[in-house]
């Protein structure tokens, strides 16, 4: 081996080490909690691990049925393996986000070396990606866009192989792309937009390489038949009808006055579409608060840092001026990459544009090495050392803001967007379960308002470890009269608890917050635990009349 | 019955303890008089009927319209402001006396109207000075009577000066938002929880965050959905876009042009201080007062505009040119009805019925 492919090697596993401990470093601690997506996940895995089926007794299913949703099967899948290997722990449920978050950085490494030829930019690119606070964010819990991030990024490199004729590559990259479409709802559409108007652009190469493109279009349709049968006849396409923007509460209130319901709204709808669009370019989102990991800031993290404005500035001067192969397929990647997420309902989401971390990396790799060759055109060398430092200091600077938002301000900020507290309730119930003939949860939760949340079952069922074969065969209870929202199996009842009638029923156990349970109302002796959220307030009371 | 803005006492009328507002004046004589402005500075730039292009597109283009209705103190501003750029170009172009009158009289009324303007002028003079667009020995006779004369301005602030900090905090609110503070306070709390107060004092500081912000401010004025789209409302309550979305193909092809070459270049960097105003306004974008920049938007439109046409028998140009014209009708018509729909209800749903709002 030559001893510059040795450094290079050395090089990229320093970034890939950098880049693996800041997506493990305490992993299980921050995010402060699973989210109820990981603990619907999880336990599916965990049911699919024992009985081949989920928990709603369904063999290998191709969608998951979750609260109120339907949810993409491969990142449960994911989990299958490491669930076997540590058990059903936080661990296991955010070690396959965390690993394929890390791998992706030498792939991406390998991707800008094919690409572009220049061991500079795969370097910078990667060591872009490895600190990149936006993929670190997502990495550390289970968000199915790092995973779906990944297997376009491979998908799309292995497309370009493609266009020179091997039908491996096509193979790889109908499989990687097919494969993101049952992994997150986003590229379900992005990824055919993607491939025809590829395939159209480059249409002589297209026809030249016919039996290759042919093999990848029959894979392709082959491997997405069963999520096309699903999204219309198994459940999966009612998130489609439900998220799409015609529902966008913005749109309805303060636009068309009224609700979406006749083909003359669509013009009003086309241009509230443009609007929300163009809003990806936002530079606050961009750069200073898109990420929303703390309480609402004008300053906080984006997708990018703020020292990569003139990287990317540069970047997309020199992405226009120069020859770059690929290039018109980096055009289609970013602006059918917004497009999924343009048309929901539900406001910006930097986590469904993770798969387009590719072109915003590649284009700061080109803005540093075109700033990198101005400055080293400048002739004085105090200058060429003022500018230098001062730009090092501001980088720190925005690192160590960053860093300190992801280790301090996230947990304390938004540990009740990841349910924080349910755990700890959970552990709490299982200790004392003997003690109680039922154990009541309340979906009320909230500090600032009492927020309704129905899936506190999925963390008692993943805590307590129970038994898939028993809960998907037991007897469950979910509507009784009186009650909005009702749901029991075994001695767990969730539904909404009302003190006054519920102080005199000896013997239950009951979890709330105190908007359920207010503290003025409890009983010497009733408030048997406290659990509080990262930021100091109270999650939940344990109470048992006395 | 429209919604208008309350009116702004002038500076030097505030400072006399009298009332003399600006929106007393005919309105609408200034959608008149700014497009033949605007004209007037396309002329020096694009040969012939060309040079109509602009003030056309700032014409169907509701962000003057809905400023004028509204009686905007930055309609006025603006008028002012272009006949300053006009000046600007005259004096470039060699005609020294009447650009000077002109730039004296208006930056004079200027700077009598508005606290801000009293800093921003001479600040705009500096900028043009220093980038070499204009040579002091052209503007020497302006500069000379426009000291002479601010003079008497500048004796009465000084026996005013409570009422002139309260004039001028008015119009300077960039820093007045507590959310900032209130938010470095939480970070740097949140870190101190952690045993990390030092380094978020270093990191997250009132210094570091305002420069931040002003930095995210600036960009906003900059991006294409502050002009293309109803992202920062006309008024605080509208749908109408400033300008129609379909011109941000031109707009950006004109700008790619433009950014192209390196006098162009420099030009759009020094003119971006027309942004100055909105940046200190409260909100993240001022509409009213980013109308100030809107002649470089509309210039920069038709630039590409006319490339777009020059270039007609390419095909991918014809179709951005066709592309352009059908969106640009297209919302024109669904605008219209929209407005005379919705936009009376949508304003009763933002400020119910009373007509009157600040300006920000």
């Amino acid at each position: 081996m030559k001893k510059n492919t040795l450094i290079l090697i050395l090089i990229v596993t320093a970034i890939t080490i950098l880049g693996g401990f800041l997506r493990f470093y305490k992993i299980t601690q921050n995010p402060p909690s699973l989210t109820g997506d990981e603990i619907s996940f999880a336990y599916s895995a965990y049911s699919i691990l024992k009985t081949g089926k989920d928990e709603h007794g369904k063999f290998l299913p191709l969608t998951l049925e979750a609260v109120g949703d339907y949810k993409n099967p491969l990142p449960a899948y994911l989990m299958i393996p490491s669930i076997k290997m540590f058990g059903l722990t936080d661990f296991a449920v955010r070690l396959p986000n965390a690993l394929l978050g890390t791998i992706s950085i030498p792939i991406f490494f390998m991707f800008l070396l094919d690409i572009f030829k220049k061991k500079k930019i795969a370097l910078l690119g990667s060591f872009f990606l490895s600190i990149s606070a936006w993929h670190i964010f997502y990495s550390r819990f289970a968000y199915e866009g790092i995973t779906a991030g990944l297997f376009i990024l491979l998908g799309i490199w292995f497309f370009t192989k493609m266009l020179n004729g091997k039908i491996i590559w096509a193979i790889l990259s109908s499989f990687f792309l097919t494969l993101t479409i049952y992994t997150a709802p986003a590229p379900r559409l992005f990824v055919p937009i993607f491939v025809t108007l590829a395939l159209i652009v480059n249409l002589s190469k297209f026809k030249k390489n016919l039996k290759t493109n042919g093999v990848f279009i029959v894979t392709c349709i082959v491997l997405g038949l069963p999520m096309v049968y699903t999204t219309l006849f198994q459940g999966s396409g009612t998130r489609f009808n439900v998220v799409f923007i015609s529902h966008d509460i913005e749109f309805s209130r303060y636009v068309l006055l009224k609700y979406f319901s006749s083909i003359s709204d669509l013009p009003l709808l086309f241009f509230f579409w443009i609007k929300r669009y163009l809003s990806y370019f936002n530079p606050g989102f961009l750069f200073f608060n898109g990420l929303d990991a703390t309480a609402p800031s004008p300053i906080g993290l984006g997708i990018l840092y703020i020292f990569e404005i003139p990287l990317l500035i540069a970047g997309i001067t020199s992405f226009i001026k120069n020859k770059i192969r690929f290039k018109e397929l980096f055009f289609i990647w970013i602006f059918a990459g917004i497009l999924p997420d343009s048309i929901t309902n539900n406001q910006k989401h930097t986590g469904r544009l993770l798969y387009l971390f590719p072109v915003l990396i590649i284009l700061t790799a080109l803005g540093a090495i075109e700033l990198y060759n101005l400055l080293t055109k400048v002739k004085k060398t105090h200058l060429k050392l003022a500018i230098a430092s001062s730009f090092s200091i501001i980088v720190f600077l925005v690192l160590t803001h960053a860093f300190l938002i992801i280790s301090a301000d996230f947990p304390r900020d938004k540990g009740e967007s990841f349910d924080e507290g349910l755990r700890e309730a959970v552990y709490y119930v299982q200790v004392n379960r003997d003690k109680y003939k039922e154990i009541v949860f309340d979906p009320a939760r909230g500090v600032a308002a009492p927020n309704i949340i129905t899936n506190s079952f999925l963390y008692v069922l993943f805590y307590t470890k129970y038994d898939p074969l028993t809960y998907q065969a037991e007897q469950k209870i979910t509507s009784m009269p009186g009650y909005e929202s009702y749901y029991k199996f075994e001695k767990y009842t969730f539904r909404h608890i009302d003190w006054q009638k519920d102080q005199y029923e000896k013997g239950v156990l009951f979890i709330g917050s105190p908007w359920s349970l207010p503290e003025k109302d409890l009983k010497n002796g009733e408030l048997l635990k406290k659990i509080y959220l990262t930021g100091g307030s109270v999650a939940f009371f344990i109470v048992s009349p006395k | 019955m429209f919604p208008h803005y309350i009116p702004q006492n002038l500076l030097f009328a505030e400072l006399l303890h009298k009332m003399v507002y600006v929106e007393d004046a005919p309105y609408l004589l200034f959608p008149i008089f700014n497009p033949i402005l605007i004209w007037l500075i396309s002329k020096k730039i694009f040969k012939g009927f060309l040079a109509l292009v602009p003030p056309l597109i700032f014409l169907i283009s509701p962000w003057g319209w809905y400023l004028a209705i509204a009686h905007s103190f930055y309609i006025f501003m603006f008028f002012l402001t272009l006949i300053i750029v006009y000046t600007v170009i005259l004096i470039r172009s060699g005609s020294t006396i009447p650009g000077n009158i002109l730039l004296f009289l208006a930056s004079l009324i200027a700077i009598y109207c508005s606290s801000f303007f009293l800093v921003f002028i001479p600040l705009a003079l500096i900028i043009l000075l220093n980038t070499k667009i204009i040579s002091i020995k052209n503007i020497k006779t302006a500069v000379v009577l426009l000291v002479i004369f601010t003079l008497p301005l500048l004796f009465i602030i000084n026996k005013e000066k409570a009422n002139f900090k309260n004039e001028f905090s008015n119009e300077v609110k960039i820093f007045s938002d507590p959310s900032l503070l209130n938010s470095i306070n939480r970070y740097q709390g949140a870190a101190a929880q952690i045993g990390l107060r030092n380094l978020s004092r270093i990191s997250e500081n009132k210094y570091l965050f305002f420069t931040e912000y002003s930095l995210l401010k600036y960009a906003s004025q900059l991006a294409p959905e502050t002009f293309f789209t109803p992202q920062y409302k006309l008024l605080g309550f509208s749908f109408s876009p400033p300008i129609f979305m379909g011109f941000a193909i031109p707009f950006i092809y004109g700008l790619y042009l433009a950014l192209k070459k390196p006098d162009l270049r420099k030009l759009l960097f020094v003119s971006s201080i027309l942004t100055v105003p909105s940046i200190l306004a409260n909100e993240t974008v001022a509409l009213n007062r980013l109308i100030l920049f809107s002649p470089v938007i509309f210039i920069l439109i038709s630039y590409g505009l006319i490339i777009l046409y020059k270039k007609r028998k390419n095909v991918l140009s014809r179709s951005f040119l066709i592309l352009t014209l059908f969106l640009v009708m297209f919302q024109l018509i669904v605008t219209v009805s929209d407005i005379r729909t919705r936009e009376g209800q949508r304003f009763a749903q933002y400020f119910g019925n009373k007509y009157e709002i600040n300006e920000p």
